[in-house]
């Protein structure tokens, strides 16, 4: 064998690892929600369902009310996407391309909050929630997902891209600095704005503590509080195979999302000079 | 429009070292309608200068008038030029037409001025949507380019990506076109192409025009008048060919000739000029005695018949030949080495001895600081 198809082989080898790696989870995930609950409790467990039972998913609708979680989860999704997506572009546009005072130090000031892990900031943001009487409101939910440190990065190092020469004709021309942001850059930093909403979606979606916290009515909750509460038995169990099916509807619209959007998120990755 | 600087200055603040000075006290004047080479090594302050006239570039000191008006203070969109640039900086994601149309319909000022015009000319455009697509459409016809308006700069050649950079700088009819070495980017043979048409474009619309180049060979093509900058200061100011013959020091000597030029060691004594070692020819008129530099071109150099006046003796040491041009190289007494161009001559013979003259008014002669002391 070549040495070439040889380090080929290996490459295959760990993607391949990765993949399964990845994927093991989410095959289970999917493999229990079909389950009996008898067949869920055998030991060992199945690799495959024996008999299929899709009255898990209506189960899973039925039971819990899994998709107001879901219209809240979309509701704030959308609203942080929106806000955070116009903040991120104005503050990466700002870095990029603008000269003011103290510009270098607020960007490193910016990019420090991303070395902080969130689960610090939790106990002051909800000191200031709580202090605003905001418990159980929408802007709880959504405010502290509005500046997102990443997306400010990778939105300015996509725009750093942009040669200079673009912005300086324009400038000749006497284009206002939001006329070259709207028809210029934005245009050529697509794919990475939708990487960035993509990322807002995401965080959202997967986000756990923050809402179990600001939340307190069911009326509120995210879904990722709902799968954890909804699915026990009158004996206090856990239905598993209930709870799985409704993950799987859960992260499907993520699923498709991603299917869309793969196309710009991938280039997106690799524009902003970091690869995922 | 007539250009004029005054005593323009620019230092780059370094927060290590000095500033650094990129243009020294520049005085210039620009006549209108010309086309202005400005031409210098890389490092020369050409671009900076360039900039500084656009207005993305402040000023560090001096002043920029445009006729009689200080625009020094002005800002690049107030100023009406249009600027080309060496990369072309077309917007990758606009067709041809919209990137043309990109200065008129993205700025508020430009609009106003539009709509002015358009009012007051009672143009044969039934509407202003059709004006500015007329306006577009003039600009593109004269750069040669209409039937790419569809198209995306990507799927055009260079050559075609410079023509259309040059129609959005003139479709809002500037009074001033300054361009940042437009022809760089380009292969050989299409420099040559879009630098006869940079001239045609220049002299059909009559704008002042002033085009940084690192190129003598392009600068000397094209320009009406030639500017030559080294460390930012302002070396000489001529027609291109008066520029050649009558070069003002010897940088500039060496730089337009492309190092086509023997720079030759000599002395001046007793009012004699010696050429190595070798007693040459007596002054026309006294100077001091001193060690000088000699230039002397190639194509001035010829073979003489005999001995006689201002001749002097070399013998051949080489032949070469690159391409249609041949040369031959020469040695001094002293060991110099000098080369000409051989016209005619195939059947020279290594260290033949030749009867060199130059050509009257073309020897050069710089002192030691590089000024030029004499020339006959």
């Amino acid at each position: 064998m070549k040495p070439q198809s040889m380090s080929n082989l290996f490459r295959y080898f760990l993607l391949s690892l990765s993949a399964a790696i990845i994927l093991v989870p989410f095959y289970w995930m999917i493999n229990t929600s079909l389950k009996t609950n008898a067949e869920i409790l055998r030991i060992p467990p199945t690799l495959f369902p024996s008999e299929f039972r899709f009255q898990n998913f209506a189960d899973a609708i039925v039971k819990a009310p899994i998709l107001t979680y879901l219209l809240n989860t979309v509701v704030v999704a959308l609203s942080v996407v929106a806000i955070s997506t116009v903040v991120s572009v104005l503050a990466a546009f700002a870095f990029a391309r603008l000269n003011f005072r103290g510009k270098q130090i607020l960007f490193i000031v910016i990019l420090g909050t991303m070395m902080v892990p969130q689960e610090m900031l939790i106990i002051t943001n909800f000191m200031t929630i709580a202090d605003l009487g905001w418990m159980n409101t929408w802007q709880a939910l959504i405010a502290p997902y509005c500046i997102n440190a990443f997306n400010i990065y990778l939105l300015r190092q996509t725009f750093k891209q942009v040669p200079d020469e673009l912005y300086l004709a324009s400038k000749v021309d006497g284009v206002s600095n939001f006329r070259f942001l709207r028809k210029i850059m934005l245009p050529l930093s697509k794919s990475t704005i939708v990487t960035v909403m993509i990322l807002s979606v995401i965080w959202i979606w997967d986000t756990y503590a923050w809402p179990s916290l600001v939340t307190t009515k069911d009326s509120m909750r995210l879904v990722s509080n709902g799968l954890q509460n909804a699915f026990t038995n009158d004996s206090g169990r856990i239905q598993y195979e209930i709870q799985m099916a409704a993950s799987t509807l859960v992260i499907l619209p993520l699923v498709f999302l991603f299917l869309m959007l793969k196309k710009y998120i991938i280039s997106g990755m690799v524009k902003g000079g970091i690869k995922g | 429009m007539q250009v004029r600087l005054e005593q323009l200055t620019k230092a780059f603040e370094s927060r290590k070292k000095d500033s650094v000075i990129a243009v020294n006290k520049l005085d210039l004047t620009i006549e209108s309608g010309k086309l202005i080479g400005l031409l210098g090594p890389s490092g020369c302050g050409k671009s900076t200068t360039l900039f500084m006239v656009a207005g993305i570039h402040d000023v560090t000191d001096g002043k920029i008038y445009f006729d009689d008006r200080d625009v020094t203070e002005l800002s690049a969109d107030k100023r009406g030029i249009g600027l080309v640039f060496q990369n072309y900086a077309l917007y990758p994601h606009l067709s041809v037409w919209d990137n043309i149309a990109f200065p008129l319909l993205n700025s508020k000022d430009m609009k106003k001025r539009l709509k002015k015009q358009f009012a007051e000319q009672h143009s044969n455009s039934p509407n202003y949507k059709a004006y500015i697509n007329k306006l577009v459409e003039d600009a593109a016809k004269l750069v040669e380019i209409t039937a790419y308006l569809d198209r995306k700069p990507g799927e055009l050649s260079g050559g075609q990506q410079q023509r259309v950079a040059i129609a959005r700088a003139i479709v809002k009819s500037p009074s001033i076109l300054l361009m940042d070495e437009p022809l760089s980017n380009l292969d050989a043979r299409l420099r040559i192409q879009t630098r006869d048409e940079i001239k045609r474009i220049q002299q059909q619309t009559g704008i002042t025009t002033i085009m940084v180049t690192h190129d003598q060979e392009e600068a000397l093509a094209i320009s009406d008048e030639v500017i030559v900058l080294k460390d930012g200061l302002l070396q000489q100011q001529g027609a291109p060919q008066d520029v050649y013959d009558n070069p003002a020091n010897q940088f500039v000597a060496e730089f337009i000739s492309r190092s086509q030029i023997n720079m030759v060691h000599g002395k001046i004594a007793t009012n004699k000029l010696y050429l190595g070692q070798e007693e040459w020819f007596p002054l026309p008129a006294p100077l001091m005695d001193q060690e000088v530099t000699i230039g002397l071109r190639y194509e001035n150099i010829k073979h003489a018949m005999e001995n006689i006046e201002r001749s002097f003796t070399a013998s051949v040491t080489a032949k070469a030949r690159i391409g249609g041009i041949s040369t031959v190289q020469v040695r001094l007494a002293d060991g110099q080495q000098i080369t000409l161009l051989n016209d005619h001559d195939e059947s020279l013979r290594e260290s033949e001895r030749l009867n060199l003259v130059v050509k009257p008014q073309s020897i050069l002669v710089f002192n030691q600081k590089g000024e030029k002391i004499l020339q006959c």
